[in-house]
C-alpha cells in the first residue's frame, strides 16, 4: 500500500476511535501513532499534544495534520486530515437525518435514548473539565487567577466573545505568572 | 442565516481557540446561546448527540448547529470553518512554534489561557448539568455513577457512556417528562 493509502485507513480508524473529546482521546491516539505504527516517538508524541494545545482546533485534527505532512508531504497531510474527520462526520450525518425523519415509536425511542444520555453527557464533559483544571490546582495563585477570570467573564465583551478571555488570560498570565 | 455568516462564525471559532476541540465546543455553546437562535435544549441535544458519537466534538457539532442555521449547505460550510483553521496551522506554524514551546514567555500566556478555558468549560459543564437534571434523581444517580467510573476508574469513555445510557434508560421515565 501507499503512504496515502496507509495514512488514510490509520486516521479514519483514528477518527472512529477517537471517543470522548478533547484529551480523553489523546491515549488511543498515541496508542495509533506511537506504539502500533511507531510514526512518531514518545518524546516528538509530546510535543505534537503541546502544539495541538497551542493551535487552534481538536486534538485529534492537529496530529492528522502534523503526522500526515511528516510522512506524504502536504498530499499526506490533507489525506490524513480529511480521513479523521470523515468517518464520525458520515455517522453523525446519517443519525441526524435518519433521526429528522423518523416518526411514530421510532422517534419516541430515539428521543427516550437522546434524553437518557444526557446525564451522560454531561458527566463525559466533567471528565473533560477536571483534565484541564488538574494540571493548575497545585498551584494557588492559577486558583485566584481563574477565579478573577470567573468574575469578569460575566461581563462583556467577554461575554460575547469568549475568545477575548483567552487571550487576555494569556496576556496578563505572561505579566502576572 | 446567510451562508457567508455561517462559514464566517465557525472560521473565527476555528481559527482564534487553542487548547484543543473541547475549548471550540465551550465557545460554540456560548456564542450559539448568543445567536437566539437555539432553545438551551437544543443545544444540549446537538452536544449529546457531537459527543455521542466518536470523532473531534467540535466538528461533530459544527455540522449539526450549522445544520440548524442554513441547511446542508450549512453544514458543509461550518465544517470546512472549522477544519481549515488548525489544519493550515499546523502545515505552515508547526515548524516555528515547535522552536517556542519551551521559552517561558510562551509557557505563561499558555498557563494564563488554561486559567480561561477552567471557566469557559466550567460554564458548559454547569449549564449542561442543570439541564440533564430536569429528569430529578434518577439523572443525578446517573452523572454520578458515569463520573466516577471516568474520573474513578478510569474506564473508556465509549463503555462509560454505554453503561451511562443503559443505566439510564433501566431506572426508566418520570410520568411528567
Amino acid at each position: 500500500m501507499s503512504v496515502l493509502s496507509v495514512l488514510f485507513f490509520t486516521f479514519i480508524r483514528i477518527g472512529l476511535g477517537a471517543f470522548g473529546g478533547g484529551l480523553a482521546t489523546i491515549p488511543f491516539i498515541h496508542h495509533e501513532l506511537v506504539v502500533s505504527h511507531v510514526w512518531l516517538g514518545e518524546r516528538e508524541f509530546a510535543e505534537v499534544v503541546s502544539l495541538a494545545q497551542m493551535t487552534p482546533g481538536p486534538v485529534a485534527i492537529n496530529a492528522a495534520t502534523y503526522v500526515g505532512y511528516r510522512l506524504g508531504g502536504v498530499a499526506g497531510s490533507l489525506v490524513a486530515t480529511i480521513a479523521v474527520v470523515a468517518a464520525p462526520l458520515a455517522l453523525v450525518a446519517v443519525a441526524a437525518w435518519f433521526l429528522s425523519r423518523a416518526s411514530g415509536r421510532t422517534k419516541a425511542w430515539a428521543e427516550r435514548v437522546q434524553r437518557a444520555l444526557r446525564p451522560v453527557v454531561a458527566a463525559m464533559l466533567l471528565g473533560a473539565f477536571w483534565m484541564v483544571v488538574r494540571p493548575l490546582a497545585k498551584d494557588w495563585r492559577l486558583w485566584l487567577f481563574t477565579l478573577v477570570l470567573f468574575g469578569i467573564s460575566r461581563f462583556s465583551p467577554f461575554r460575547k466573545y469568549p475568545q477575548l478571555l483567552l487571550f487576555a488570560a494569556g496576556a496578563a498570565g505572561m505579566v502576572l505568572l | 442565516m446567510p451562508l457567508a455568516r455561517v462559514f464566517l462564525l465557525f472560521l473565527r471559532l476555528g481559527a482564534f481557540t487553542f487548547g484543543g476541540g473541547i475549548v471550540m465546543m465551550g465557545l460554540l455553546e456560548r456564542e450559539l446561546r448568543e445567536t437566539d437562535r437555539f432553545a438551551p435544549g437544543e443545544i444540549m441535544d446537538m452536544m449529546v448527540f457531537a459527543t455521542a458519537f466518536p470523532g473531534p466534538i467540535a466538528v461533530n457539532l459544527a455540522l449539526l448547529a450549522g445544520r440548524k442555521l442554513a441547511g446542508k449547505a450549512g453544514a458543509v460550510a461550518a465544517v470546512i470553518g472549522t477544519v481549515v483553521p488548525p489544519f493550515l496551522t499546523i502545515l505552515f506554524l508547526a515548524r516555528i512554534l515547535l522552536l517556542f514551546l519551551n521559552a517561558p514567555h510562551v509557557r505563561a500566556f499558555f498557563l494564563g489561557a488554561a486559567c480561561a478555558v477552567a471557566v469557559i468549560i466550567g460554564g458548559v459543564v454547569y449549564d449542561m448539568t442543570k439541564i440533564s437534571f430536569s429528569g430529578g434523581w434518577k439523572d443525578m444517580v446517573v452523572f454520578a455513577v458515569v463520573s466516577a467510573l471516568l474520573l474513578g476508574f478510569g474506564l473508556h469513555p465509549f463503555l462509560a457512556l454505554g453503561a451511562g445510557a443503559a443505566l439510564r434508560l433501566v431506572l426508566g421515565e418520570e410520568k411528567q417528562v
